[in-house]
């Protein structure tokens, strides 16, 4: 291990990695490799079975394990082993930017192009899609995630660069959002809007500055990203390599020491934590992302920038027995959506199902990360974060 | 406040009822001691009665076990006279309790208190039935109670405050004293029901203003909060109604 600036410490260590299908709304994969082959950094290990120009690459060097699938076929893992690479590394020299669509090209070929959330509705967006904005997420997601000035400082050329190859996506803004009194950055592009958010809980979501800066409707998209995938972009039109190393905060009760590491995308868990404690102690509950918005996990999500270490977590009264349990329309409930969306009457449509009404009380604003308050403090036990989704794929299925 | 809240996460029904009966217990025990053995009675006779169709719809529905009634019985005996017949006490309770919260599926699934519903059928049913006027010490003791409401998000202080602030514009310096008196443990535990009040902020003011208003309409007495928060919670999806309408009214306007 390698302590770099800020105290982060990057892992010398080659640790298991998977590609996890729920990163991705609906994935379906063709794959490129077969269980047992070796791979290198960056090399394309498997497509999106309908839109095959979207390709996924290997985070790291080594040979692909396990391929689990989830019920209809849908990817679960993909797991890859640390070991020798196949090759030295996947194409180097600098990447096509001579257009727009040769950037699309190469951000879809070399495994960027997962990193973009669209919205409405969530998930990749489609290869020919072009958006009304870009949103750059510059905030931290929780506040135990790491500082973006730091994980930024010093890399104000991939920053640059990245914001440029997006500026060329679309005919609107790029945004810039970033938590109030953050360092001013060098050499954004002019024609990146900096926008300013508080550092609080739920204030650095991409859902918030969308809605703050332009709210997304049936006839409006835009696409959202996090500003390490936009170093990484960077990063690849600058030296035509693939960075699969991101911050990551690793914190939480049962963590031992609270670090910042620097780590590929999808790093086994299981193995990252058993690999920093000495003690023989009951393997604690992990999860990808915060406490409040994470998922339990055993390998680190593509959009998460902590991991937090935990007990078990309590079994909600309503899973227990299996009976429904009533909505109480608690005050706190009016304060967990940081947008203008009225809680109670949603979380009644979501738990109903009832489409229609959840579109006019503003549902398209939402994806899951944001309703994950109304599921922590419901009396219902009631997932809003599943109901959400299955609300959003009914109204994509009527708007298509 | 939040982390507070949290603590009822996932926890339904009986989560809820807990809370309340904590909240409950200042107030039941003032009155216990007030009135004496005839109060013990109508609680334990309402209890009874109530929790015994909380186990009758369990068992038909295949619900979820609740033990709402406790609640209903604890508000119930607190605003009731102690010289009550012990069988108008089971007939009022018993169809307070299945018609104004079981049959919508229980604590939580309806629209009205049952403790509101079988006090006014009380009134309406026995005339003659005065509620006892409350004490000093019945409000006093009505205040840690509403705090751990507020503290844990059940009571949202915008009900309490905009009638309070209604009464006051109504009946002036002099009697809003003599008024809160009165109004504060029905108040609390009947108007702010987080079942029987509005559940947007919005909703919730206009329910508010509704039921201070027809609180003063009404003679400013204890019958009066009950039927005022009876009646403003029958309207109290309409204010919520309205809230969603002017919530996607904006919304339309800012997306163009």
């Amino acid at each position: 291990m390698t302590e770099t600036q800020h105290g982060e410490a990057t892992y010398a260590r080659e640790l298991p990695v998977g590609i996890l299908g729920a990163d991705y709304s609906e994935l379906r994969i063709r794959q490129e490799v077969e269980r047992g082959d070796a791979v290198s950094i960056g090399q394309v290990v498997f497509r999106d079975r309908k839109r095959p120009e979207i390709a996924f690459v290997s985070p790291i060097s080594g040979t692909v394990g396990d391929i689990s699938m989830a019920p209809r076929r849908m990817l679960s893992v993909f797991e890859i082993l640390p070991g020798p690479a196949a090759s030295a590394e996947v194409e180097t020299g600098s990447c096509d930017d001579s257009s727009a669509a040769a950037i699309r090209g190469t951000l879809l070929e070399r495994g960027l192009w997962p990193a973009i959330v669209t919205r409405p509705f969530g998930g990749i967006p489609d290869p020919d899609a072009s958006p009304d904005a870009i949103f750059v997420t510059a905030t931290r997601t929780s506040t135990a995630a790491p500082h973006p000035a730091n994980v930024m400082d010093g890399r104000a050329a991939d920053l640059t660069r990245g914001l440029e190859v997006l500026a060329a996506l679309t005919k609107g803004h790029v945004h810039l959002c970033q938590a109030n009194g953050a360092p001013a950055l060098d050499d954004v592009p002019s024609s990146v809007k900096i926008s300013y958010f508080p550092d609080r809980d739920g204030q650095g979501l991409p859902g918030t500055h969308v809605h703050r800066l332009f709210p997304v409707h049936s006839e409006r998209s835009v696409w959202t990203i996090g500003y390490q995938e936009v170093l990484a972009i960077g990063h690849l039109f600058r030296t035509g390599r693939y960075d699969p190393f991101r911050s990551v905060a690793l914190h939480g009760p049962r963590c031992t020491d609270p670090a910042v590491l620097r780590i590929p995308l999808g790093v086994d868990l299981r193995v990252l934590v058993q690999d920093r404690s000495d003690d023989d102690d009951p393997p604690p509950d992990l999860i990808s992302g915060s406490e409040l918005r994470g998922r339990p996990a055993a390998y680190l999500g593509r959009h998460h920038d902590e991991i937090t270490v935990t007990d078990r977590r309590r079994a909600a009264s309503g899973a227990r027995t299996g009976a429904p349990q009533p909505l109480f329309a608690l005050s706190p409930l009016e304060r967990a959506l940081p947008m203008n969306i009225l809680p109670v009457p949603m979380m009644r449509a979501l738990s109903t199902g009832d489409a229609e009404t959840a579109r006019r009380l503003g549902c398209f604003e939402l994806l899951e990360d944001d309703v994950a308050p109304l599921t922590a403090l419901c009396t219902s036990g009631t997932d809003y974060g599943k109901c959400l989704r299955d609300v959003l794929d009914t109204l994509r299925k009527q708007t298509v | 406040m939040t982390a507070a809240a949290r603590l009822l996460a996932g926890q339904g029904a009986l989560g809820m009822t807990v809370v309340q009966v904590i909240a409950l217990l200042p107030a039941l025990a003032v009155v216990l001691a007030e009135r004496g053995l005839p109060a013990l009675w109508v609680f334990l006779v309402a209890a009874a009665v109530a929790l015994f169709w909380d186990a009758v719809f369990w068992r038909v529905r295949n619900g979820a076990p609740g033990a709402g009634g406790i609640t209903t019985a604890m508000i119930f005996a607190v605003l009731t006279p102690a010289d009550v017949a012990v069988w108008q006490v089971a007939v009022v309770v018993s169809l307070g309790a299945v018609v104004g919260e079981l049959v919508f599926g229980g604590r939580g699934f309806g629209f009205l208190n049952a403790a509101a519903v079988s006090l006014a059928l009380l009134l309406f049913s026995f005339p003659g039935t005065a509620l006892p006027e409350p004490t000093l010490a019945l409000a006093l003791a009505t205040v840690p109670g509403a705090a751990l409401l507020l503290i844990m998000g059940v009571l949202s202080w915008r009900v309490v405050v905009t009638s309070l602030l209604v009464l006051w514009l109504a009946v002036g310096m002099d009697e809003i004293v003599a008024v809160a008196i009165i109004a504060a443990f029905p108040l609390v535990f009947l108007v702010g029901d987080p079942v029987a009040a509005a559940s947007t902020n919005a909703g919730r003011v206009a329910y508010a203003i509704l039921a201070g208003a027809l609180i003063w309409i009404f003679g400013l007495d204890v019958q009066a909060v009950v039927f005022a928060s009876l009646l403003a919670s029958i309207f109290a999806p309409l204010a919520d109604y309205f809230a969603i309408r002017a919530n996607a009214l904006q919304r339309g306007l800012r997306h163009g």
